[in-house]
């Protein structure tokens, strides 16, 4: 009689709880990383909403959903870049509930080119970020569109490269540079505006 | 330069903080997420899922489970051997209106059917159908369930079963006369013991339309066509009714264990009177009585037939007497010895009618008595002179009649004395004869008098 070899068969499982033995450190892990990256994700996140509460329960969604793929039987090699893209595609989504979209726009179609030159070093980048404060900046952050807000963030307050950046957002690393200017560009634009502002009253 | 500036917005963000109370409720929400969402899998066997196969499954409900072949094909034969085995047998136990019934009348019983080649077989194996169908008819009846429609079913199936039964034993015939005669002594024996087991149920509900039915078989069956006789050899019926009665005591060695002893002396009685039967009827053939020698073998090849399904039905032995079924035929000394018995018996109460006559007060019953009285006498001559002839015949035809003579003049006398208590107690009558008058009496007054009161 010819063998069958191996069969296979759907059998009911009720619920598979597991075994302990990689479940520790997997838990490990994964708490060890929220001790890491809960404070970056939450600065990230409230500087790009302007929203404490808000970006509390935007980094407690990344946790759960970084979880959800854990427990999924994936393996996560570094906890940091994914949270992040998370937690930004948490951002994009909520923009899109507080439809924000016109400013958005209007500047995504000149954002689009490819950018002069000048704009692509990014030796000149750092020197622009050198000639504003940091602490308001920081805070006018919040009044630029997304787009800005996005970059300027992750390259200046959580300080990623703009390698990184581009993998995270999925643009070129182009792109980046261009947006990295032009953010900064708006930036000390808003600074001066705002000194002009205060200076007058 | 560059490290300053980064180095002043990145010190300035860092004070852009959770509170410690925010970032301790944040961990607890997602430590009890974790809790209430466990790891379904270890790592290590979400690994081990074999690229191609979903991997989902694994986690899921539904668990892959692999069987080797030899597990699959232990299953498979069990799985078939339940199939094939285990529901045929569970739908023998069926009955009319069970899932499984059709299956035990159409798939069962005809493929054992078809197992059978000769006709014997054949006419056996029906005659077992008939027999399941009538025993189907008495447990639905036990337990009230037979309805008319049912019982209808059966007597059909019973009718055709028995028609085909008898189709075989017409084939058979042809080429084997003698089998032929077994086969036919079966059958009607299996529809006798059935009549006698339909006739002891006596619930409301017993199946009195079946019963008929099966007379009417019975009848079809028996009739007996003298043409057939010319074919039977004297010889080859004695020499199977002689396999037959081997047979049967073959069968009470076997069954001796689980039969009382009664039942056993009863067996071992008729199984005696059949080897006589046998031995009588090559007398007859002997002595030229063909017609007379056919007739006594066949019927004792019914004999040893319900003997033999006596001794194998349990059912039967607890519901039938064997008397019933087969009668003790008696030897010509126990025969004598009877006839003598009643002899004594009829001289007996023939004094004692004389010594009651007295009682008699009525002259047209006195005249009456008288006559029988003589009658009876005359009878018990009649009696003696048939003993003297050694006529056992006559003898037992006599006492026969003699029995039934007592049996009126006594109720004569009973009757005669009835009339005396209504009417003045006789003189006559005995001492104990009178204090029964008078309670009776008494008894009577009370009971008319109460309903006055």
């Amino acid at each position: 009689m010819k063998g069958l070899g191996l069969s296979h068969v759907l059998i009911y499982n009720g619920f598979h709880m597991g075994t302990n033995a990689q479940k520790g450190s997997h838990e490990e892990r994964f708490l060890k990383a929220f001790e890491e990256y809960s404070d970056a994700l939450f600065r990230h996140a409230s500087i790009r909403l302007s929203d404490r509460e808000r970006a509390i329960e935007l980094v407690h969604d990344s946790f759960t959903k970084a979880w959800g793929y854990v427990r999924g039987g994936h393996e996560i090699d570094t906890y940091r870049p994914f949270l992040y893209k998370i937690l930004n595609n948490l951002i994009i989504d909520e923009y899109r509930k507080r439809r924000e979209e016109s400013l958005d726009a209007l500047l995504e179609r000149d954002g689009v080119d490819e950018g002069s030159f000048e704009e692509l070093r990014e030796g000149s980048v750092d020197a622009l970020a050198d000639q504003l404060d940091a602490r308001r900046a920081v805070e006018r952050i919040a009044s630029l569109p997304d787009t800005y807000r996005e970059v300027l963030t992750l390259r200046f307050v959580d300080g990623l490269g703009p390698k990184e950046i581009a993998l995270l957002i999925e643009e070129s690393e182009n792109v980046v540079s261009v947006r990295l200017h032009r953010g900064l560009k708006a930036l000390k634009l808003l600074l001066e505006d705002g000194s002009r502002t205060a200076d007058d009253t | 330069m560059k490290h300053t500036k980064q180095t002043t917005w990145e010190l300035y963000a860092k004070t852009i903080r959770m509170r410690a109370a925010e970032k301790r409720a944040l961990r607890e929400r997602i430590v009890s997420y974790m809790e209430y969402h466990p790891m379904r899998v270890p790592l290590a066997d979400a690994a081990a899922v074999p690229q191609g196969a979903p991997a989902s499954l694994a986690s899921e409900p539904f668990v892959t489970m692999r069987f080797s072949s030899w597990q699959f094909r232990t299953f498979a034969s069990v799985f078939a051997l339940v199939l094939m085995v285990g529901v045929p047998a569970f739908a023998e136990r069926s009955v009319p209106g069970d899932v499984l019934y059709l299956m035990k009348v159409n798939v069962n019983e005809e493929v054992l059917g078809s197992l059978t080649w000769d006709s014997a077989g054949k006419v056996a194996w029906e005659a077992e159908r008939v027999s399941r169908r009538i025993a189907e008819a008495r447990l639905l009846a036990q337990e009230g369930k037979l309805t008319d429609e049912t019982e209808a079913q059966l007597a059909e199936t019973v009718r055709e079963h028995t028609e085909s039964a008898s189709r075989e034993i017409a084939t058979l015939r042809e080429t084997d006369a003698e089998s032929a005669e077994v086969a036919q002594a079966a059958l009607e024996s299996t529809l006798e013991v059935q009549t006698a087991m339909l006739a002891t149920e006596t619930s409301s509900s017993s199946p009195a339309a079946l019963a008929l039915v099966i007379e009417q078989v019975k009848e079809g069956v028996s009739a007996h066509d003298p043409s057939t006789d010319d074919a039977l050899s004297p010889e080859k019926l004695t020499a199977l009714l002689e396999t037959e009665t081997t047979r049967a005591r073959e069968l009470l060695a076997s069954v001796s264990q689980s039969i009382t002893d009664e039942e056993r002396t009863n067996i071992e009685r008729r199984i005696a009177d059949v080897e006589r039967a046998v031995a009588d009827a090559r007398i007859m053939h002997e002595t030229a009585r063909r017609e007379q020698g056919l007739a006594q073998q066949r019927a004792t090849l019914g004999d040893i037939q319900k003997l033999v399904e006596y001794m194998t039905n349990i059912d039967l032995r607890t519901a039938v007497a064997l008397e019933t079924l087969v009668p003790v035929k008696f030897t010509p000394e126990e025969r004598a010895e009877a006839v003598a018995d009643a002899l004594m018996d009829l001289r007996k109460a023939a004094v004692n009618l004389d010594a009651d006559k007295v009682r008699v007060i009525d002259q047209g019953v006195l005249k009456k008595f008288a006559r029988g009285q003589e009658e009876l006498s005359s009878l018990i001559t009649m009696v003696e002179d048939a003993q003297n002839a050694n006529d056992t015949d006559a003898a037992e035809r006599h006492v026969a009649t003699g029995r039934t003579l007592v049996d009126d003049l006594s109720s004569m006398i009973v009757a005669s004395d009835a009339a005396n208590a209504q009417g003045i107690p006789a003189v006559e009558i005995p001492a104990e004869e009178r204090t029964d008058t008078a309670t009776s009496t008494s008894a009577t007054t009370t009971a008319t008098t109460t309903p006055v009161e």
